[in-house]
C-alpha cells in the first residue's frame, strides 16, 4: 500500500528532525508540510511510534557493560599486542662462536683436554643415576599426580586428572584438561623444554623471574611467556592454542605469532595458521576463571 | 561543549595513554565507548555472545593499531566506531558462512489499523526481535544513529554513503521496525 506523496515528504522530514537534522537531509522532504499530522490520523500514529522504538534502544545504550565483559576487555591492554616481554635473558655471545673459542683454548693446553675429558666422563656417568631421574628432569624438586602418571620422561594426564611439577627455585606447571601427554625433555630452573604429541592439555605455569619454555608441537613450537593456555594438538587436523592469561608465541616453520591472552589460534599439521580469533576463557569450565582474580602479569 | 566533543577529547587523551604504554588509557576507552558500542553491536548482531567477541576484537585492533591513528587527521571516536563496524560485518560474514543464521522474525502481519495510537511501551526484546528482520545495510546507519548517537554527517562518512542516502536508509529501517512490532 502506498502513502500519498504529502505523508512520504513529511514522514522523511519527521525522521530526520527526530534525530536533530534538518528536513533538508531527508532530501525529498524538503518541501513538506510541518503542520501535516494535524489532520492525518496515520502521521500522527508514525511519529507516536517513532518515540516508542526510541526510547527503549536510548535506554539501553549506557547500560554498563557487563563485569566478566569489562574485565576480559581492560586485559587487552595487559596482555595486549602491543605488551613485548622484556625480561627475556639477553644473548651476550653469538652461540655458534662458543666451539671455536672453548675448542682453540683447549687446543692449546692439552693437559687440560685430556683432564676436562676425564672429568666430563665422569659427570655423564654419574649425575643421571645421581637422584633417581632422567638427568633432563633433575630441576623437577616437586610431583603430583591425580589421575596422571610420570613415567620416565612422560607425563599422562587422564580426563579429569592434574599434575602439579616444581622446580627446586619454586617455579610449578599445573597441568589439567586431558586427556593428553607431554614428553618433558627438560624441566630446570634455567629452561624448559616439552613436547605434545597429541591431545588436550590445559596448564598453567608460574615463573619468577621468566626462563626460556618451550612446547614443542607438531611443526610447531609455543613460546610460553605466561600464563595459561591450551593446546588441543591433532597431528592429522587441525590444532588450537587458546590463551587465557599473558601470552605465548606459536613458531612455525615459516613465521612467528603473539597469541595474546583472550586470543585462539587454529594451526594446520604442516604449521600454517588458519584462524585467529577471540577467545573467552570466563565461559570456559576447564579455566574457571573469575574475572577480578585473574592475574595478567606474571 | 558538545557531549560528543567531550567523548571525542576524552577518547584522543585516553588514546594518548595507551600510546604510551599506559593500561589505564585502554581502561579509560572501555569505560567511555564500551557500552555504547556493546548496544550498537549486539542489536547489529542479535546476540550478546557475538557482540562480545565483536567488541573484544574492536578494542584488541585498537590496541594493536593505536600507534598508526592520528588524532590530527580524523577523529578518534570516529577511527573507533569503524573498527567496531567491520569487526561487527566481519562476524555476521563468519556466521553466515557457518550457517548460523538467527532465526528471522516472522513475516509481519498488516498493520492491524495504521491510524490507531498504540500506547503500551515497547520492551526493548521486542525492538530487537525485530531488528532482525531489517536488511543489514539499513541496520547499520539506523544504529549508529540510536546506539552511538551519530549525526548523519558522521554515519555518511563511515558507511560510505552520502548524507540523503543515510536519510533515507534511517527512514526506511525505522519504517520496517514499525510495521513488525505493530504486527
Amino acid at each position: 500500500m502506498s502513502e500519498p506523496v504529502a505523508c512520504q515528504a513529511f514522514r522523511a522530514a519527521l525522521s530526520a528532525g527526530f534525530d536533530g537534522e534538518a528536513p533538508g537531509s531527508a532530501g525529498a522532504a524538503a518541501g513538506h508540510d510541518p503542520a501535516h499530522d494535524t489532520a492525518c490520523a496515520a502521521c500522527r500514529a508514525f511519529r507516536h511510534d517513532l518515540e516508542r522504538l526510541r526510547r527503549p534502544l536510548r535506554e539501553a545504550r549506557d547500560h554498563a557493560l557487563p563485569g566478566p565483559l569489562r574485565e576480559r576487555l581492560r586485559q587487552i591492554a595487559v596482555a595486549g599486542p602491543d605488551r613485548r616481554p622484556t625480561t627475556t635473558p639477553a644473548r651476550t655471545t653469538p652461540a655458534r662462536e662458543e666451539p671455536d673459542g672453548w675448542f682453540a683454548a683447549l687446543a692449546a693446553r692439552p693437559l687440560l683436554a685430556v683432564g676436562g675429558g676425564a672429568l666430563l666422563l665422569v659427570l655423564l656417568l654419574v649425575i643421571p643415576f645421581g637422584n633417581g631421574r632422567p638427568a633432563q628432569l633433575s630441576g623437577l624438586a616437586g610431583l603430583q599426580l591425580r589421575q596422571a602418571q610420570l613415567t620416565n620422561e612422560v607425563l599422562t594426564v587422564e580426563p579429569g586428572g592434574e599434575a602439579t611439577l616444581t622446580t627446586t627455585g619454586g617455579r610449578s606447571l599445573r597441568l589439567w584438561g586431558g586427556p593428553g601427554r607431554l614428553v618433558l625433555t627438560s624441566f630446570t630452573d634455567s629452561g624448559v623444554d616439552l613436547r605434545q604429541d597429541s591431545g588436550r592439555l590445559c596448564a598453567h605455569w608460574t615463573s619468577r623471574p621468566p626462563i626460556p619454555f618451550r612446547l614443542h608441537a607438531g611443526a610447531c613450537r609455543v613460546e610460553i611467556t605466561g600464563t595459561v593456555w591450551r593446546l588441543a594438538l591433532d597431528p592429522t587436523g587441525e590444532s588450537t592454542l587458546e590463551v587465557a592469561e599473558g601470552q605465548v608465541a606459536l613458531v612455525t616453520p615459516s613465521d612467528r605469532h603473539v597469541v595474546p591472552a583472550l586470543r585462539r589460534v587454529r594451526f594446520s599439521p604442516a604449521g600454517a595458521v588458519t584462524a585467529s580469533e577471540a577467545f573467552n576463557p570466563f565461559d570456559d569450565p576447564q579455566f574457571n576463571l573469575i574475572p577480578d582474580q585473574v592475574v595478567v602479569n606474571h | 561543549m558538545e557531549p560528543s566533543d567531550r567523548i571525542e577529547q576524552e577518547a584522543q587523551d585516553a588514546l594518548r595513554h595507551l600510546r604510551q604504554g599506559d593500561p589505564q588509557g585502554l581502561r579509560r576507552l572501555v569505560d567511555l565507548l564500551g557500552p555504547r558500542l556493546f548496544s550498537f553491536l549486539k542489536r547489529l548482531l542479535g546476540q550478546a555472545s557475538d557482540a562480545e567477541d565483536a567488541l573484544q576484537e574492536t578494542f584488541a585492533t585498537l590496541c594493536a593499531k593505536a600507534g598508526q591513528q592520528n588524532p590530527e587527521v580524523g577523529s578518534v571516536t570516529g577511527w573507533i566506531y569503524r573498527i567496531a563496524r567491520t569487526q561487527g560485518l566481519q562476524m555476521l560474514r563468519h556466521r553466515q558462512a557457518e550457517g548460523r543464521a538467527l532465526a528471522a522474525p516472522p513475516p509481519p502481519a498488516p498493520p492491524a489499523d495504521p491510524e490507531q495510537i498504540v500506547e503500551r511501551h515497547l520492551q526493548l526484546e521486542e525492538v530487537d526481535r525485530a531488528l532482525q528482520a531489517v536488511p543489514v545495510d539499513l541496520r547499520v546507519p539506523f544504529l549508529m544513529r540510536e546506539c552511538l548517537d551519530l549525526p548523519y554527517a558522521q554515519i555518511a562518512h563511515l558507511t560510505d554513503r552520502s548524507v540523503n542516502q543515510v536519510a533515507s536508509d534511517i527512514l526506511r529501517a525505522r519504517q520496517l521496525l514499525r510495521e513488525y512490532v505493530r504486527s
